[in-house]
């Protein structure tokens, strides 16, 4: 017998492909990246979102056992071509996105079956669904708990019933105080918001409290991609368990600087080049 | 038992949010007196429909009865005027104020004097109402003027608990209220709803997860399962095997025998 989720992770996959002179072929995506970082915390976690019909979509459904991620909602689309990002990789680990082809995503509706499992959960994490924000917020009305992390899409102007908020600082228009925008979010009708700033730390607030804390020290940055998906997962994970918001940010900068020292968005045997894919 | 009419009943509900069907033929029944079990897994619907007993969300279809009547109640405030108290996980407390204003609030006594038309508070009356309830519910709360965000979880249940046992007229819901409590507290907490269906003669409906909890204190239990009502029975008729199987859908035995 099945056994349902904890979590649902509902958006974006893709293939990191770092160009030369990295030279590798990862499986990454935000919401991707938030599935394994949970279940690698030991968190019954599913990802659900589309692949293609190709092999590179074998590549992602092949991760996702590996990394022990439910698969069983993942709608692998013929025809479509597995999205794709192509990643330089600049000083200090920063990355540069040169390339993205995510057209499977922007095409992507859950069916009625996906949102009955995503139901079954005690939390559903989505980003890159835009056209599905306002799917999700009728699910938290009616007691869900959701979280969207809104480091690309932007954010409306209501934001009623959604469990937590995640807003990157640099998507904010210049000079606004990440501490001004946290309390902004939550006016919103959030339950929660973060608002991250890399390694500037990050803030938290809830109608109740609010919290600080700085970036976790890493001792040498690979590549700073799935960071902030490492974090979020902690944060949502620290939440589910009932722990104060600092300790969520604590919990969240500790997976962050973890997931900056290693190449790719997490721990991974199928790196290969692109010439061997 | 069996031929009394219930308090309340829900019958056939559908729910949707969405694209998602919540609830697909919902009924629960609760009698004067009796302790109610609402038993499911994660999404089956059991919060859904308890938010429809209390107001918070209105049904797409079915009935509602309140003493035989329908009812269709448009918010909280109309389920509570109906006499149906609901205690949530969270509580809804107001962690800034003190055990009698959140008992009172939205319903606080006025002064019975001239100050009383003008608005002032008989913090003393509301005092002495808490005092005594909570007295009666066997708690201890040292005192009553501390904001309860001081207090521990047990204290804050039992001001939550007394809150809807003074207000609750006819039923009593309680969406899981000792998933956070230590075993002290919990067994304090399943002795106040035992108290309150015996000395105030109150329908509980009571939710958990917990299955043991569900045997010691239930009078009958329903379980639910994808949004629907799968098993109703007297809880002296079904077994801890019976219950899963139905929140599962599994049908084979769950223990094989042993291995030959």
């Amino acid at each position: 017998m099945a056994v349902d989720p904890v979590v649902v992770s509902l958006g974006d996959n893709c293939l990191d492909v770092y160009l030369p002179p990295v030279d590798r072929v990862l499986v990454g995506g935000s919401c991707l990246n938030v599935a394994v970082r949970l279940a690698r915390g030991g968190l019954r976690a599913a990802y659900v979102g589309a692949v293609g019909g190709d092999d590179f979509g074998r590549v992602v459904l092949g991760e996702l056992a590996a990394q022990s991620v439910d698969d069983s909602h993942v709608r692998i689309v013929d025809g479509a071509t597995t999205a794709l990002t192509e990643i330089a990789l600049e000083g200090e680990g920063e990355r540069r996105f040169v390339n993205e082809s995510y057209a499977i995503h922007e095409a992507y509706d859950p069916s009625e079956d996906d949102w009955s499992f995503v139901w079954a959960a005690q939390h559903v994490h989505a980003s890159r669904l835009p056209r599905h924000l306002d799917g999700l917020l009728t699910l938290a009305e009616g007691g869900l708990s959701v979280s969207y992390d809104f480091s690309v899409d932007p954010v409306p102007s209501r934001l009623d019933g959604l469990a937590i908020a995640f807003v990157p600082h640099d998507l904010l228009p210049p000079g606004v105080d990440p501490v001004d925008a946290a309390h902004d979010l939550v006016a919103r009708g959030c339950e929660c918001a973060v608002v991250t700033l890399g390694a500037g730390g990050s803030v938290a607030a809830t109608t109740r409290a609010f919290a600080t804390a700085p970036a976790a020290p890493v001792p040498s940055v690979v590549d700073t991609c799935g960071a902030g998906d490492a974090f979020i997962a902690a944060f949502v994970a620290a939440r589910l368990s009932g722990k104060p918001l600092e300790q969520g940010l604590a919990d969240g900068a500790e997976a962050g600087a973890e997931a900056c020292s290693t190449l790719g968005a997490f721990p991974q045997h199928g790196a290969t080049t692109l010439a061997e894919r | 038992m069996s031929d009394q009419t219930p308090i309340l009943a829900a019958s056939n509900i559908v729910k949707s949010f969405g694209a998602v069907r919540a609830l697909n033929g919902a009924d629960i029944d609760v009698k004067a007196g009796e302790i109610h079990a609402l038993v499911g897994d994660n999404g089956a619907g059991k919060s859904t429909l308890i938010k429809i007993l209390s107001g918070v969300h209105t049904p797409d279809a079915g009935t509602v009865e309140v003493d035989g009547v329908p009812v269709a109640f448009a918010n909280p405030r109309e389920a509570q005027d109906a006499g149906i108290e609901t205690v949530y996980q969270d509580l809804a407390l107001a962690g800034t104020l003190d055990a009698p204003s959140n008992v009172f609030l939205g319903r606080e006594i006025l002064r019975s004097d001239i100050l009383g038309r003008l608005g002032f508070l008989d913090r003393r009356e509301m005092r002495r109402r808490v005092a005594a309830e909570i007295e009666q519910l066997g708690t201890q709360i040292p005192t009553l003027r501390a904001p309860v965000a001081l207090m521990s979880g047990g204290q804050r249940q039992a001001v939550a608990v007394a809150r809807a046992a003074i207000w609750g007229r006819k039923v009593l819901i309680m969406d899981e209220p000792v998933a956070a409590l230590a075993p002290q507290q919990t067994a304090y907490v399943l002795g106040l709803m035992d108290q309150v269906r015996r000395d105030r003669h109150l329908g509980v409906i009571f939710i958990s997860h917990t299955l043991p909890h569900v045997f010691e204190v239930a009078d009958r239990v329903t379980v639910m399962r994808r949004g629907r009502t799968v098993l109703v029975a007297p809880i002296s008729d079904v077994t801890t095997d019976d219950l899963i199987r139905a929140m599962t859908g599994v049908t084979e035995p769950l223990h094989t025998g042993e291995v030959p």
